[in-house]
C-alpha cells in the first residue's frame, strides 16, 4: 500500500553566490504552509527559485558550465559556493540537501543529510516515496514563474506539460526504443544487395538526418519559447514608448501653457513697475506733510501779481488815463507809486510755471496712503508670480529627457531583429519538402521524407522488412495509445477545473471548453490577464496534484500582472485549495491585496520575509528603512533577513533593473 | 512522476481493437512500469519480447 508523503522546506542559506550569504528561516512551529518573501528586482528571486530546483533533481551532469558560473559571486574569491536546503519529511523527520559549486572547475556536487541511515550521504538522495514523483518535468512546472503563465493559452506548454506529468511522452520513447531495436538489428545483418561501404554510408545518412531533426526540434522549440517572449518584452517596451510620447504630448501642451502664463506674469510685473513708477512722480502721495507744505506754497502764490507782459501793458496804459480805477485824478504822485508797484510783477516764465503747479496742487487727487501701499506690493506680487511661472517653465523644460525613449527604440530595434531571425527560421522549419536529398535541411517535413526513404533503402538493403514492419505497426498503435489516452487526461482535467471554476471566479465563470496544444475558453475568444492567470494557477495545481504527495508549490512574481480582484481570488483559492506548503517570491507591487488577503485569510497564520542585498547601489534606501524600523542589518555581511511583519508591509521603493 | 492510469486503460484497448495478445500488452505494461520506477529499458531483452509478441495484420 502507498505512503503518503509531505515535504516542507524549513529554509536555506547559502555563501559565495550571486545573491547576498543570508540565511531565510521558514517557521513552521504553528504549522505554517504559507509563506511569502519579498526580495526586491535584481536582488536574487529567479536565482534563489532556481536553486531550489537544483535541490530536488540531481542537475549536476545535465546543468551547463555557463548556467553553473552564472551563480557565481562577483566577490567569491575562493572559487568555492554552497547552497543548503533545509526540509522537514512527513512533518517529523529533518533532512538536508547541499549544493556544492566548484567555479574553478564549473561543477557542481550533492551531499543529502538525514534520508539515510548512515548520517551525511555524498549524491542527492531524496526519500524512496518521493523518487517516483520527482522529475526534472515535475520540478520545472512545481518551481514555476507565473509570468510565464500565458504561454498555457499561447502555446503548447499546455499539452506538453500535460504529456510530460502524465508520463504519455513515454509513449513516444517507447517509439524511439523500437527504433533503435531495428537498427540494432539492422546493424547485425550484412547486405547483399549493396556493398558493405554503401550500407555504410547509408546507416551514416539515416543517423546523421536523425541527429539534425532532433537538434531542429529542440531550436524549434526552444525559439518558440524565445520568440514569445521577445514578443511580450516588445508589447512592454511598446507599452513604455507610447507612455513617453504621450507624456511628450501632455509636455508640449504643458509647455505652451506655461510659456503662456510667464509671458502674462512677465507683462504684470512691468505693468506693476510702471504704476508704481507713476505714482513716484506723483510727489504729492510720498508724504502728506509735502502735500501740505506744497498746497501752502500754492497759497503763497495766489498773493503774487498778475503776470509781467499783462501787469505792464495795464499799469503803462493806466498812467496815461486822466482817472485811475477806482476814481481818483491821474496825478503826478500816483504815476510814481504805480510805476514803484509794476517792479512786483512776476517774470512771465516764473507765472507760467507757477501757473501749471498751482493747477497741478489745486486738482490733485493724491492716493491714499493704503492705495500707495497696495501698488508697491503689488509690485511683490507680480515679481513673486513672475518667479513662479518661470521656475515652472525652466522644470518642464528640464523633463524633456530622451534617454529612456533612445533606450526603448534601441531595444526594439534589436528585438525585431531576433524576432526576424526567429521567423525565417520557422518559415524554413515549416517548409513543404522539396526534391532535394540535404541531411542538414532546416525543413522538418524534408527531414522527415528523407529519413523514410533512407530507412526503406536499408530496410531492403537488409532484408529485415518483417521487424520493420512489426515496428512500423507498433509505432502506429503507441500514436494511437497516446491520442487516446490523452484525450480521456484531457477530459478528465478539463471537468477537474471547469468543477472549480463557480468558487474560483464567482463574478464572471470562464469555462475551459478544451486542451489541444493551448488552454482552449468555452465561448470566448480572450480574457484579462488576471483572468488567465487564475486559471493558470487551477491548471498547474490540479495538473500537480497527486493524492499520495504533498510538495512545495513555489511560485516567482505570483500576481505580477493581476487586477486587485484577481489577487484577492487567487489568495483566496490559494488559502482555501492547496494542500501542500506554498512559497512565493514577491516584488513590492504585489503585496495589496494578495498578501493581506492570505494574511487574513489564514488567520496570520503565514510567514511575512522580507530580504535584501546591501551591496546594489540604491540599497541604502532600504537599510535607512530596517533602520528606523529597528531591524537587525548586521547578521550577514551583503543582505538583512527580516521576519517583522509591519517592515514587511511598509518597505517602500521598486527597483528597475 | 507516476504515469497516468489512463495510458494503460487506452494500451488495452487501442491493441485488443488491434487484434493483440493479453500477453504483448502485459509486456508493454510491464515495461512502462519499469521504466516509471526508474529502471531503463533492455532493448535487446525487453523490446525483442514485445516485437516477437507482436501480431501484424495482413490487411
Amino acid at each position: 500500500m502507498s505512503q503518503e508523503i509531505d515535504i516542507k522546506i524549513t529554509g536555506w542559506e547559502h555563501k559565495g553566490l550571486k545573491i547576498p550569504d543570508w540565511k531565510i528561516d521558514l517557521d513552521d512551529s504553528k504549522n505554517q504552509k504559507f509563506s511569502l518573501i519579498l526580495i526586491q528586482s535584481g536582488m536574487g528571486k529567479t536565482t534563489t527559485l532556481q536553486l531550489l530546483r537544483y535541490s530536488f533533481f540531481d542537475y549536476s551532469n545535465i546543468i551547463s558550465k555557463e548556467d553553473i558560473n552564472k551563480l557565481k559571486s562577483p566577490n567569491n574569491n575562493t572559487g568555492e559556493g554552497d547552497f543548503t536546503l533545509f526540509l522537514k519529511i512527513n512533518n517529523t523527520k529533518k533532512a538536508r540537501i547541499e549544493i556544492l559549486f566548484n567555479f574553478k572547475k564549473l561543477t557542481m556536487s550533492y551531499k543529502t543529510t538525514g534520508i539515510s541511515d548512515k548520517g551525511t550521504v555524498p549524491g542527492l538522495l531524496l526519500p524512496d516515496q518521493l523518487k517516483k514523483y520527482i522529475d526534472q518535468d515535475f520540478i520545472e512546472k512545481a518551481f514555476f514563474d507565473f509570468e510565464l503563465a500565458e504561454l498555457l493559452f499561447t502555446s503548447n506548454e499546455a499539452i506538453e506539460s500535460i504529456k510530460k506529468l502524465c508520463k504519455t511522452n513515454y509513449l513516444e520513447l517507447m517509439r524511439e526504443r523500437l527504433q533503435k531495436y531495428l537498427e540494432q538489428e539492422q546493424e547485425e545483418k550484412e547486405s547483399i544487395k549493396l556493398s558493405n561501404i554503401e550500407l555504410k554510408e547509408l546507416k551514416i545518412k539515416r543517423d546523421l538526418i536523425n541527429k539534425n531533426k532532433k537538434e531542429l526540434v529542440e531550436k524549434f522549440n526552444k525559439l518558440k519559447i524565445q520568440k514569445y517572449n521577445l514578443e511580450k518584452n516588445k508589447k512592454d517596451l511598446e507599452k513604455d514608448k507610447k507612455k513617453i510620447i504621450d507624456s511628450k504630448k501632455e509636455i508640449a501642451n504643458e509647455i505652451k501653457k506655461v510659456e503662456y502664463n510667464f509671458s502674462k506674469a512677465e507683462q504684470a510685473h512691468k505693468l506693476a513697475y510702471e504704476k508704481a513708477f507713476d505714482e513716484l512722480k506723483d510727489s504729492m502721495n510720498l508724504h502728506q506733510n509735502f502735500k501740505n507744505t506744497l498746497n501752502n506754497f500754492v497759497n503763497n502764490l495766489d498773493k503774487l501779481k498778475i503776470p509781467k507782459s499783462v501787469g505792464e501793458a495795464f499799469f503803462d496804459d493806466l498812467i496815461k488815463e486822466p482817472e485811475c480805477l477806482c476814481g481818483h485824478k491821474m496825478d503826478k504822485q500816483m504815476i510814481e507809486q504805480i510805476m514803484l508797484n509794476k517792479k512786483n510783477i512776476l517774470s512771465e516764465d516764473t507765472w507760467l510755471i507757477l501757473s501749471v503747479l498751482k493747477t497741478k496742487v489745486r486738482t490733485n487727487k493724491s492716493k491714499t496712503k493704503e492705495q500707495v501701499s497696495e501698488t508697491f506690493g503689488d509690485i511683490i506680487k507680480k515679481k513673486r508670480e513672475y518667479n513662479i511661472a518661470d521656475l515652472k517653465r525652466s522644470d518642464i523644460i528640464d523633463n524633456i529627457d530622451d534617454t529612456r525613449l533612445n533606450e526603448i527604440n534601441k531595444d526594439i530595434l534589436e528585438i525585431d531583429s531576433k524576432l526576424e531571425e526567429i521567423e525565417s527560421f520557422i518559415e524554413l522549419y515549416n517548409k513543404k519538402p522539396e526534391d532535394e536529398d540535404d541531411p542538414f535541411d532546416q525543413s522538418f517535413k524534408s527531414l522527415e521524407v528523407q529519413l523514410e526513404k533512407v530507412k526503406e533503402k536499408i530496410t531492403n538493403a537488409t532484408e529485415t522488412k518483417e521487424t520493420s514492419d512489426k515496428v512500423e505497426f507498433l509505432n502506429t498503435c503507441f500514436v494511437e495509445i497516446e491520442k487516446q489516452a490523452l484525450n480521456e487526461i484531457v477530459k478528465e482535467l478539463v471537468k477537474k477545473i471547469n468543477l472549480q471554476i463557480p468558487r474560483v471566479m464567482p463574478d464572471e465563470k470562464i469555462y475551459i471548453e478544451d486542451i489541444k496544444n493551448k488552454i482552449v475558453l468555452k465561448d470566448r475568444k480572450g480574457a484579462s490577464r488576471g483572468q488567465l492567470a487564475r486559471i493558470g494557477y487551477l491548471f498547474l495545481v490540479t495538473l500537480l496534484s497527486r493524492p499520495e504527495l504533498k510538495f512545495p508549490f513555489i511560485v516567482d512574481s505570483p500576481v505580477t500582472a493581476m487586477d486587485d480582484t484577481s489577487r484577492q481570488e487567487i489568495g483566496v483559492t490559494l488559502a482555501d485549495d492547496l494542500k501542500s506548503q506554498f512559497i512565493a517570491f514577491l516584488l513590492t507591487t504585489e503585496r495589496e491585496d494578495f498578501a493581506d488577503t492570505l494574511d487574513k485569510k489564514l488567520n496570520e497564520n503565514i510567514n511575512l520575509v522580507t530580504a535584501f542585498s546591501t551591496l546594489e547601489e540604491d540599497s541604502q534606501r532600504y537599510v535607512q528603512q530596517a533602520k528606523k524600523a529597528g531591524i537587525k542589518k548586521n547578521e550577514f555581511n551583503n543582505g538583512v533577513v527580516s521576519y517583522d511583519k509591519n517592515f514587511f508591509y511598509n518597505l517602500k521603493g521598486t527597483r528597475k533593473i | 512522476m507516476s504515469i497516468d492510469p489512463k495510458i494503460y486503460e487506452a494500451l488495452s484497448k487501442v491493441l485488443k481493437k488491434k487484434k493483440q495478445s493479453e500477453t504483448l500488452i502485459k509486456y508493454i505494461e510491464k515495461l512502462l512500469k519499469s521504466w516509471d520506477g526508474g529502471e531503463e529499458f533492455s532493448i535487446k531483452e525487453d523490446i525483442s519480447k514485445i516485437v516477437e509478441e507482436v501480431n501484424v495484420p495482413r490487411d
